[in-house]
């Protein structure tokens, strides 16, 4: 069977993108929403933003949306299978903060 | 109102550090040529610089696309020579780095490291045949040229030199960042 790499961790970066791509939203929105979101500790660079978008765009967990007004700006936001994938994070997530809870009942 | 200060600088850390120093001061950065870098008077700390070696040369599609999303981000590329752009953005915007995690500036410090270490073998290389004869001049046989022999080699040497402390911190940064790899993400 080929190696798998579907069940691995997001990073941060990856993952606070698709948190914040669930509205439409362009680069530098994102980049001062995870800034606010985690209170300064993520600054995103530009460029790792820039690798971040491309990588996920190619991989069709988000998308160009067309924009009406701000021509400048390109709106990004995320599909159906990108859901999916914050989703199967969700659940890593939850499964690390209770295997953290079972060890420390097992261990009183 | 413009001034122009001649500087040379093999390491474009320092130049990025002289240039945020520069406009701290008021000095804006906006073009450079042959060492001499020209400045726009504007109100101290207004814009934050970082230099960025590209991929590729900017008018290459990959780079306009990369140039275009920093545009959208509100960074300006105020000024480019060969692969290396100079970005600047205003303070207001916030903090602005290029890279910030460890994949990411691990890729960028190992293009930086692909580029600049041939160049300072090569200068090391290129100083040999003439500190060669500028020896064989000294030991055995008087040679007209020598002074340019010498001044050669002087020239090659030095420019390794320069290049050395860089490349040695882009390993060390390099090999740090490989062991941060496999703790954090």
């Amino acid at each position: 069977m080929p190696e798998s790499f579907d069940r691995g961790a997001l990073t941060e970066a990856v993952f606070y993108i698709l948190l914040s791509l669930h509205k439409p939203m362009h680069g530098y929105a994102i980049m001062q929403n995870i800034e606010r979101l985690t209170n300064g500790r993520v600054a995103l660079g530009a460029g790792t933003l820039y690798g971040a978008i491309n990588a996920l765009v190619l991989k069709e967990w988000i998308t160009t949306v067309a924009e009406s007004g701000n021509s400048r700006k390109k709106d990004y936001i995320i599909t159906e299978t990108g859901k999916a994938m914050y989703q199967a994070e969700l659940e890593r997530l939850r499964e690390l903060l209770q295997n953290d809870e079972n060890a420390r009942r097992a261990n009183k | 109102m413009k001034q122009i200060i001649y500087k040379f600088f093999m390491d474009h850390e320092k130049e990025e550090a002289w240039i945020n120093e520069m406009s701290a001061e008021g000095l804006a950065f906006i073009g450079m040529f042959c060492g001499f870098y020209r400045f726009e008077y504007t109100l101290p700390g207004e814009y934050v610089y970082r230099i960025e070696l590209l991929e590729n040369i900017p008018k290459h599609f990959e780079s306009r696309k990369y140039i275009t999303f920093m545009l959208e981000n509100n960074i300006e590329p105020i000024s480019s020579y060969n692969r290396w752009v100079y970005f600047r953005r205003k303070t207001e915007y916030g903090n602005f780095d290029l890279y910030s995690d460890i994949d990411s500036r691990l890729a960028y410090y190992r293009r930086l490291y692909k580029t600049l270490n041939p160049v300072m073998i090569v200068e090391f290389l290129v100083s040999i045949p003439w500190i060669a004869t500028f020896f064989a001049h000294l030991l055995a046989e008087p040679s007209e040229f020598w002074e340019r022999n010498f001044f050669l080699s002087c020239l090659f040497l030095g420019l390794g030199f320069a290049l050395l402390p860089l490349c040695r911190s882009l390993r060390k940064k390099i090999k740090f960042l490989k062991q941060e790899k496999l703790l954090r993400e």
